[in-house]
């Protein structure tokens, strides 16, 4: 299961509202392939869960898992911060066994 | 001039325009809502860099390991990709492998025995509108074209320079192609293996499962116009953007002038006091004696003294780049 923080909850609230969209959309969030280190994550706003999707709901925030995608991500902490080093979302993942300079992807 | 300059010089003043069919080339058809972020993920070029003309690309492993050196054409609903047979299966294996939940589908339309005609030398631009491929007037060069059998593909490569055409057509098409390709005027002759294979090399293009495999890494074989270091996150692309900013490399994929007829693939090169510093990979013979080759050579190994093993001067007529002599940065 993903979890997200009290910071990354308001953020995609927060993000929600600022793209215009309805209080009730859902984010997906996913594994892609490619990047650096082969896998890379996804995060998109999506109106309608796909029949496989697992749908998780966290202090009003609905996140869309596909079954692939919750293979990899299961346990995953996702945060968002802000600082003077920029700011954004980031995933703790503790079935990553590597990742990139760029801190865009990931081995597992 | 030296030999080996007076023999690309006089081959570079050939005027005539040939066509050769590439056995085993095949065509992939990449589309989907993902297809272009998708593709950026796993191929070293920037597929925005040339709308609706052809860009050479590599792929690399996650280790930078050169797979396979595609051609690509971006256009508005499709990715065309065309490979060898090998490095098209190893490049599919990995397209597949990386999937993932990614919006993207692809397919071989033309089957996978497409007949493929590359018309080259100099003059080739000619070929393209003389058999009615237009040019569009946004400046795209390439994409789908009717051919009797189905749908064909037409890019502008550069396989021995960048006016080379090549079509990719249904296999049951090939005669009916041919036959407009010599009915041109003039006429665009048929050429033999080692005449493409010499002006190959003389351009200093590399094939992968010839000239190199996986077991070397995509700065050394292949021009840095095929890698982009400003699109982002790609696989390999740690590797090679490390290679790339400390100007090293352990050798390089280069041209080298022989003495000596064409040696088989794999011959070595010894330097002047009989260590190895080279091998070589492709080899044609040159109209005026000698032959052309590409070959592996070290870095930082000298500019003369070099010879093949079973003896005849090679002259380098590329740098390896090295501490001293980095390669050029795009």
């Amino acid at each position: 299961m993903i979890q997200l923080t009290e910071a990354a909850v308001a953020a995609v609230k927060r993000s929600i509202v600022e793209a215009g969209k309805p209080e009730e959309t859902y984010l997906r969030v996913r594994v892609k392939g490619g990047g650096c280190s082969g896998l890379s994550y996804g995060l998109n706003f999506e109106s309608d869960p796909e029949a496989d999707d697992r749908v998780v709901e966290q202090d009003g925030v609905r996140l869309l898992l596909d079954p692939r995608s919750e293979l990899y991500l299961a346990g995953t902490r996702l945060d968002h911060t802000s600082g003077l080093n920029g700011q954004g979302f980031t995933f703790h993942n503790p079935n990553a066994t590597g990742g990139c300079g760029c801190g865009k992807s990931f081995a597992a | 001039m030296s030999s080996a300059r007076a023999a690309l010089a006089a081959l570079a003043g050939n005027r005539s325009t040939c066509w050769i069919g590439l056995h085993g080339q095949r065509l992939l058809e990449v589309t989907g809502l993902e297809r272009l972020e998708f593709l950026q993920g796993l191929l070293t070029q920037d597929l925005r860099v040339a709308p609706g003309r052809a860009v050479a690309s590599a792929m690399a492993d996650r280790k930078g390991g050169w797979i396979a050196d595609p051609w690509l054409l971006v256009d508005d609903h499709s990715v065309w990709i065309t490979a060898r047979t090998g490095p098209f299966a190893a490049m599919v294996a990995q397209l597949e492998r990386h999937r993932f939940t990614a919006r993207v589908e692809w397919r071989e339309p033309l089957g996978p025995a497409p007949r493929a005609i590359l018309a080259f030398g100099s003059g080739a631009a000619r070929v393209a509108p003389a058999l009615g491929l237009a040019t569009g007037t946004d400046g795209r060069e390439g994409g789908g074209f009717a051919s009797p059998g189905g749908q064909g593909v037409w890019m502008r490569v550069d396989e021995t320079s960048p006016e080379d055409l090549l079509l990719v057509v249904p296999a049951a098409d090939g005669e009916f192609w041919r036959s407009r390709l010599e009915a041109i005027e003039p006429p665009v002759a048929a050429a033999d293996r080692e005449q493409f294979r010499l002006a190959r090399i003389a351009a200093g293009t590399p094939w992968h499962g010839v000239d190199g495999d996986e077991s070397v890494l995509v700065p050394e074989a292949v021009a840095n116009d095929r890698v982009s270091l400003e699109k982002g996150c790609y696989l390999g692309q740690e590797t090679i953007a490390r290679i790339r900013h400390r100007g090293r490399v352990r050798q390089r994929l280069v041209r080298a002038w022989l003495a000596a007829p064409p040696p088989a693939p794999g011959m070595e090169i010894l330097g002047s006091t009989g260590e190895v510093v080279g091998r070589i990979t492709s080899a044609a013979p040159l109209p005026g004696g000698g032959s052309l080759a590409l070959a592996w050579r070290r870095a930082g190994t000298p500019g003369h003294g070099a010879r093949l093993a079973t003896g005849g001067q090679v002259e380098w007529l590329d740098e390896a780049g090295g501490e001293d002599s980095p390669p050029a940065v795009a």
